[in-house]
């Protein structure tokens, strides 16, 4: 059973509204100073050998 | 539904766009045939005024010297003056026409054929006066024009003549008197006549020959004058009647009139090109009405953007989003979601928006921050608005379906980048994007270079992801680093 706890190295995502994505956070910060995407960024963990993309879509489409 | 209701909401930006972009293809069609109102109306003034009242090249001196027909003038004046202005109306006005109802070949034709005409009439004069001017001025011309054309009459026998005709008289008065020596005088007379009329015959053959050569000289001097004052033409012109052998005039008449049909040819376009954007701006807007419908039917509720079909820029201080309430409450259960998950209520599942729920002021978007305060800062944000939203895959999700919530800054410079307001490269859009947040940002951040270099770097990045651009693969130094692809 705890073999089933293993812990994945994961990955920290930066993501907005309309899908859009980056992995830095300060980046991420700056946009939202300026509105640059229309919302504030969301934050998810995600494994390192996720396909960010798809996951983030998947996010925003349930 | 909702999902409908998105895909809607992006088509009606996307609409909105398209229509803000054939508005500033208008425009630029629509400036560029005020420029080609204000050469025609040159053209034709010129034609008018050259036609009945004086050649332009020494307008002054001719003034000068009439100045006593001032009412001859005025009057030939204000005719040129309304021909110019009546014909060059005339055809702008048609032109426009021409865009919005479509015309025959043979109006266009006659309308293009005016034009040409003057043009041509315009050009070759003048190319005739630049050429005599350029001919005049050189010094071989002025060299043949000065040369003196002596003729030598050859030998004078007029004298000799005369001395001839004393002696003839003489020797006939003897022969009339003579009684010895008659035979002597009688050959002495014949043989003076006989001399008399061949210096007669030798002076006139000579004088025939000495007007002859003169009017040849005048002929080749009056001829080299030409050839010079013809050899100052362009080149092109040359060319032509070389060519074609013709005359270095009908040449001139044949390169203006090209010329002339290029412009002519270039003015019609241009009501053709104004006649399918208005065309393609018609059927946009009429896209956007369906679109807009079809939205209402989805949503149940009118999409009420501020972007209106008149006006489809919003001022980049807005956040268009928020403006759009009606955008907002397509996302039914997104607007529920706090209410849903701090009661847990079912009510979170209803399907559609009701009137009353389009006045709940901003709903929370699921996690999602609207931006209701302008220019909110990181710094204002508390770490729960990240670290409470932190999901793990598949563990935590948004409880609602978000939706895109407004174009920002970011989607406003590519809309710049799209109709030329600004460049796809480093410097203007860093300039863009320190004009849009100077007056936003106050105190130590607005000198930021750095920061507004991460921005433009941002910009870049993402607008590299969607394809919009990418790096140039021959890139050199003074050349462009960036393409725009989109």
């Amino acid at each position: 059973m705890d073999s089933l706890n293993t812990q994945q190295p994961t990955q920290t995502i930066y993501y907005w509204l309309d899908g859009y994505w980056v992995k830095d956070k300060e980046e991420a910060e700056l946009m939202d100073s300026i509105n640059a995407f229309g919302s504030l960024h969301q934050v998810v963990e995600l494994p390192l050998n996720a396909d960010i993309d798809r996951e983030i879509q998947h996010l925003l489409k349930v | 539904m909702n999902t409908n209701a998105y895909r809607l909401g992006q088509l009606i930006v996307l609409e909105q766009n398209k229509i803000a972009d054939a508005k500033a293809g208008i425009a630029y069609v629509k400036l560029a045939l005020s420029f080609a109102f204000i050469t025609t109306w040159i053209l034709y003034f010129i034609f008018a005024f050259s036609f009945y009242v004086a050649d332009l090249w020494g307008i002054s001196t001719w003034l000068t010297e009439n100045t006593s027909e001032l009412v001859a003038f005025a009057l030939f004046l204000t005719m040129a003056l309304l021909m110019a202005q009546t014909l060059s109306m005339i055809k702008h006005a048609f032109y426009h026409h021409k865009a919005a109802f479509k015309y025959g070949l043979f109006a266009v034709l006659l309308i293009c054929s005016l034009g040409v005409f003057m043009e041509l009439f315009n050009s070759s004069s003048q190319q005739q006066t630049i050429a005599h001017q350029s001919a005049e001025k050189s010094k071989t011309f002025d060299s043949v024009a000065n040369t003196q054309i002596s003729i030598d009459r050859g030998a004078n026998s007029s004298n000799r003549i005369a001395y001839l005709s004393g002696e003839l008289a003489k020797a006939r008065e003897y022969l009339n008197g003579c009684k010895k020596t008659c035979k002597t005088y009688q050959v002495k007379v014949a043989d003076l006549t006989a001399q008399i009329e061949a210096l007669q015959a030798g002076q006139a053959q000579a004088n025939e020959i000495a007007s002859l050569a003169s009017t040849n000289a005048i002929k080749a001097k009056t001829e080299a004058m030409s050839a010079l004052k013809e050899d100052a033409h362009k080149p092109i012109f040359k060319f032509i009647r070389d060519a074609l052998g013709v005359g270095i005039s009908t040449a001139v008449v044949i390169i203006a009139c090209l010329v002339s049909i290029g412009f002519e040819y270039s003015h019609a376009l241009l009501s053709r090109m104004l006649g399918e954007k208005l065309s393609y701006l018609e059927s946009l807007q009429n896209g956007l009405v369906k679109l807009k419908t079809d939205y209402l039917q989805a949503a149940g509720t009118e999409y009420g953007s501020s972007e209106l079909i008149d006006a489809p820029e919003l001022p980049v201080s807005s956040f268009k989003y928020q403006q759009a309430a009606p955008f907002v409450s397509g996302f039914v259960s997104f607007k529920n979601a706090p209410k849903s998950r701090a009661q847990g209520s079912a009510k979170s599942s209803d399907p559609l928006p009701t009137p009353k729920e389009q006045q709940l002021p901003f709903p929370d978007f699921g996690g999602f921050k609207a931006r209701r305060d302008t220019w909110a800062t990181p710094e204002l944000e508390t770490e729960a608005t990240t670290s409470n939203h932190q999901l793990g895959v598949h563990e935590e999700k948004p409880q609602q379906p978000p939706a895109r919530g407004s174009m920002g800054l970011y989607d406003d410079w590519v809309q710049a980048v799209k109709i030329g307001e600004c460049k796809p490269s480093v410097d203007p859009t860093w300039s863009w994007i320190q004009k849009r947040i100077s007056n936003k940002e106050t105190g130590e951040r607005t000198p930021d270079r750095t920061r507004i270099s991460a921005m433009q770097k941002a910009f870049f990045s993402r607008a590299m992801k969607e394809g919009l651009m990418i790096e140039n693969p021959n890139y050199r130094n003074g050349g462009k680093k960036y393409l725009w692809t989109a």
